[in-house]
Formats: C-alpha cells, sequence, structure tokens
C-alpha cells in the first residue's frame, strides 16, 4: 500500500551546495528506483544545530515529501543509514 | 449565599486562557520552531497546560511535535 511520507536529513556541514544538490538527486534516484514518487524537495540550508552531532555544529537541513510503498520504508531506512554525509534523519507519515 | 461570596473575593480567578492551536486553526508541525519554542521554559522543558492553556488535545500533539524536532536537533534537550 502506498503512503505519504516525509523524511528529514541533516546533511553533513563540509558538503557544499552543490554536493548537497547531487545527494538530493541520489535520494530521489532511490525513491524512484522503489516504486515512489517525490512530490517536493525543500532545501533549508545550513542551520546551527540545537546540540552538537558528532562534534558538528551545523548542518544542511533538506525536507523531501514523497509517496512510496510501505513495504519499502524499512529498505530506505537501511540505504539511509549508510549513507556517511547523512548526519541525522526522520522518516514520518503523513496523514 | 455569603459562604461563596467570600470565597470570590479572596481568590480572584485569573482570565480563563484560550488554546491557541484552537484560536488559530493551525496544524502543529515539528517543522514550526518558532512556535514550538514559545510551548518550552528556558531549560528547555515542555510547559504545563496550565501556564499556556493549551487544550488537552493538542497538548498531546504539542509534545511528539516538540520530541520530534528535538530528535532532529531543531530544539534543544537540555539548556545549561
Amino acid at each position: 500500500m502506498k503512503r505519504k511520507y516525509e523524511l528529514m536529513a541533516i546533511f553533513v556541514p563540509e558538503l557544499d551546495e552543490e554536493a548537497v544538490k547531487s545527494e538530493i538527486e541520489k535520494i530521489k534516484d532511490i525513491i524512484a528506483s522503489k516504486d515512489g514518487e517525490v512530490e517536493k524537495v525543500d532545501n533549508w540550508g545550513k542551520r546551527t544545530l540545537a546540540y552538537e552531532i558528532k562534534k558538528r555544529k551545523e548542518g544542511t537541513y533538506v525536507i523531501f515529501n514523497f509517496v512510496l510503498p510501505s513495504s519499502e520504508v524499512l529498505s530506505f531506512k537501511n540505504i539511509l543509514k549508510l549513507n556517511e554525509n547523512i548526519l541525522r534523519f526522520m522518516i514520518i507519515r503523513e496523514e | 449565599m455569603a459562604a461563596t461570596k467570600k470565597r470570590d473575593f479572596r481568590f480572584r480567578r485569573p482570565r480563563k486562557k484560550v488554546c491557541t492551536f484552537c484560536a488559530d486553526k493551525v496544524k502543529i508541525d515539528y517543522k514550526d520552531v518558532s512556535r514550538l519554542k514559545r510551548f518550552i521554559s528556558e531549560r528547555g522543558k515542555i510547559l504545563p497546560r496550565r501556564t499556556t492553556g493549551t487544550c488537552a488535545k493538542h497538548q498531546r500533539e504539542l509534545t511528539i511535535a516538540i520530541k520530534r524536532a528535538r530528535e532532529m536537533a531543531l530544539l534543544p534537550f537540555v539548556v545549561e
């Protein structure tokens, strides 16, 4: 069953704008390869973190709104976990 | 009645607070940091309903939103 999800990802501050763009494209491709559809991508840019994560004081926030079959979410999470450029991410189901 | 009259005189009831979320009809979102900030103390704690006047339904949603925001480093867990 396909559902709407929202992914918020924090990329490491070392990435420049171009690198962030290519990371965004990569994630889009992953979603597309899993029979999903990206509806919206919102790049917040660099923000200071409320507390340090892995010795980083800031990070680039990007929000994805997409549709994905619920069975694919777990494998999507596992792919994101392996990405070293992501400091932290969270997938939330939208109602 | 004399008894109630006396009571009313001694304890002045504060103006009843209205839930801001009910009044504004906005959905509570963990990404809306500026709004969420109004519901945490200087220490970073979630304020109780009795101080903010939020209704029970919205307070439940609010706590979830604040906790999500904390996880994503949008809000602090503790402020030292």
